[in-house]
């Protein structure tokens, strides 16, 4: 016997029950008639409250009108008083205009029932063995396309409205209806655009259809820096290349997000980011090395300068037991040395094994746009955005043969910076409402970090966040 | 048609009346097939019923009004849905089926067999296989209106039509 198969099972029960009717009990037109006659009791009393209400205002707004026309006739004590005074023989001709006006010209408030038999009806329905016997036919037939039934795609300049599109006429039971979302309300979009009607009973969509969630996240974050050349050479861009290195650190925070669409969401909030860089080449020198011993120098002879330069900025220290100097030419030494810079080689200098390790962290105001691409249990979201991002922190340590010597740190550096974000998202509904969600993502710094360096340096990181949401 | 609608929005009783006659029928079988018994496809239509009058003027006569009181039923019956899907078991499979009261004909007998099969659906499996196989809405569409996944309809269409084959099945060697 052959099975039946999917979609012929559902044309047996289509072809079936399409044009099935089924007289139902009085019972129910009763319920509608009691209830329609109770509502219409409530606009009976309605109408009599806003024909109330109406009087009241009306009232109201004559005693206010006449009231109005009262003190713009009644003159003040002092237009009297100076009146007279101009001219003692000429009659006050304020008397008339308060004669026009008694107390009594205000106006005084006004103060069938037929019942269903139970029956079933079927019109045009062939007896069991045909009905059976059209069935099996069915289920021979190949199944129908499931195309009529597929989303369609909504134009990205629809959004962030248009958001389902349900089908079913019964007329034409396949044929599609579009609903969109315009503020708080779901509206129906039958076949042809301009069709718009308001569908009663829509009202669970937009009670279940909660926009505003609330989260948390953190990651883990690989952070370095791109240099392009801007006035610098492209040696120097090498050099830095060759002794600098990224730094592991991690950033994390809080976002509310807003969902404007079935597919767009905007995603905003707080959050808190490490980055930075190591710097590995420091070199040692001591003026007793370079040989000169003229009395100034002599003085200094005991101390020990460290060269430090590098990509993001100017290294100072506030530590007074570490002189940095950032290059060769550097104003202390000049003058120190008191010496053309150009006599200075190289051989003076003697690279220690020593590093600096620069930290910067921001507050990120991030403003987040996302797009969902898949829509199932484990969804996924494209992502991209800008953050105003603030030097909250800056600080460094220099670490010479194991010693670590803080209160270092870069100057010349930004303070508001800017950053692009792309990334991925993935996310799980662990609870009704309560996602777990999973985001690589990469962040640029769109503007170079210090403006007075000759290298062009724009911080960037990799970072793999990971945090809940709770939509409320 | 038109004449009917208007008198509804004028409040005239008769008009009502009518317009509740010509679409009764229908729209109480559609509710058959969404509800567990035949006290539930009667509160469904009356509450349908109900916000069709309340909101007959959001009618636009532009589309089917068949289409649209039809629409109005299977919104109810989702609301209906959702508000009790918290307390529905997903594991049970055979709902208490609604024996048909009276069998005129044996036609009717063969589509009150079958509303009875798509009741003894659970809630879910029911909804699912009626939006979709007798409604026509695409599971992204289904996914959307009962706040589950595409691959939930899908798997809850998939196990209902199982179900409904061995049904058919059995009824066709009891009829031979």
């Amino acid at each position: 016997m052959r099975e039946w198969q999917d979609e012929h099972i559902d044309e047996v029960f289509r072809s079936v029950l399409d044009e099935y009717e089924v007289i139902p009990p009085h019972t129910v037109w009763d319920g509608i008639k009691g209830h329609m006659a109770g509502k219409k009791r409530r606009v009976l009393w309605m109408r009599r409250m806003a024909a109330a209400a109406a009087v009241l205002l009306m009232i109201l707004s004559g005693i206010w009108f006449l009231d109005d026309q009262k003190r713009e006739r009644v003159p003040s004590p002092e237009m009297i008083s100076e009146s007279v005074s101009e001219d003692e023989s000429t009659p006050v001709q304020t008397a008339p205009a308060m004669e026009t006006l008694p107390a009594g010209a205000l106006p005084e408030p006004s103060g069938e029932p037929e019942t269903g038999t139970g029956e079933t009806r079927m019109s045009e329905t062939p007896a069991i063995s045909p009905v059976l016997a059209q069935a099996e036919m069915v289920a021979k037939q190949p199944p129908p396309e499931e195309s009529s039934h597929e989303y369609e795609a909504v134009p990205a300049c629809l959004e962030p409205l248009l958001t389902l599109r349900l089908g079913s006429d019964v007329a034409a039971p396949r044929e599609a209806v579009d609903f969109r979302l315009e503020g708080n309300n779901w509206l129906a979009l039958t076949e042809k655009e301009d069709q718009i009607e308001w569908e009663p009973g829509m009202d669970f969509l937009k009670e279940e259809k909660s926009r505003w969630g609330i989260g948390g996240q953190f990651s883990p974050a690989y952070s370095y820096r791109h240099l392009t050349s801007g006035e610098g050479s492209e040696d120097l861009k090498r050099y830095y290349n060759r002794i600098e290195e990224g730094v592991f650190a991690f950033s994390g925070g809080i976002n509310v997000n807003y969902q404007a669409s079935e597919k767009w969401s905007v995603y905003t909030g707080l959050y808190y980011s490490q980055m930075g860089l190591v710097i590995g080449r420091v070199e040692e020198y001591t003026l007793a090395a370079m040989g000169w011993e003229t009395p100034e120098i002599h003085r200094k002879m005991a101390e020990k300068f460290y060269l430090v330069d590098h990509s993001t900025g100017t290294v100072v220290s506030d530590n007074e037991n570490i002189k940095i100097v950032n290059t060769p030419e550097d104003a202390l030494y000049n003058s120190i040395i008191g010496r053309d810079p150009s006599q200075y080689t190289q051989e003076y200098l003697e690279n220690v094994n020593a590093f600096i390790a620069q930290n910067y962290e921001f507050l990120e105001i991030p403003i987040l746009v996302k797009y969902r691409l898949i829509d199932e249990k484990v969804g996924m979201n494209i992502l991209g955005g800008v953050s105003t991002n603030f030097l909250v922190g800056n600080a460094a340590s220099l670490y010479i043969e194991g010693v670590n010597y803080s209160s270092i740190r870069t100057s010349n550096v930004s303070t508001l910076n800017y950053s692009g974000t792309v990334g991925l998202g993935l996310d799980y509904e662990i609870l009704p409402g309560l996602m777990f969600n999973v985001e690589p993502t990469f962040k640029y710094y769109l503007n170079t970090f210090s403006e007075k360096n000759l290298i062009r340096s724009h911080p960037y990181s990799v970072a793999v966040f990971s945090g809940v949401r709770f939509r409320f | 048609m038109p004449d009917i609608i208007e008198g509804c929005l004028a409040g005239d009783r008769k008009a009502q009346k009518m317009l509740y006659e010509m679409f009764s029928g229908k729209m109480y079988a559609v509710c058959l097939r969404y509800a567990d018994d035949e006290e539930e496809a009667s509160d469904m239509l009356q509450d349908g019923f109900i916000r069709v009058f309340e909101n007959l003027s959001s009618f636009r006569h532009r589309g089917s009004f068949e289409g649209w009181v039809r629409r109005i039923m299977i919104n109810t019956a989702l609301e209906k849905f959702r508000r009790k899907k918290n307390f529905y078991s997903l594991n049970d499979e055979e709902e208490g089926k609604v024996e048909p009261s009276e069998e005129n004909t044996l036609d009717d007998l063969f589509a009150k067999e079958l509303i009875g099969m798509i009741q003894e659906l659970t809630p879910q499996y029911r909804m699912v296989f009626n939006l979709y196989a007798l409604e026509g809405y695409s599971h992204k569409e289904i996914a959307g209106m009962m706040g589950i996944s595409e691959g939930t309809s899908k798997s809850n269409l998939a196990r209902a039509r199982t179900i409904l084959q061995e049904k058919l099945k059995k009824l066709r060697r009891e009829k031979r």
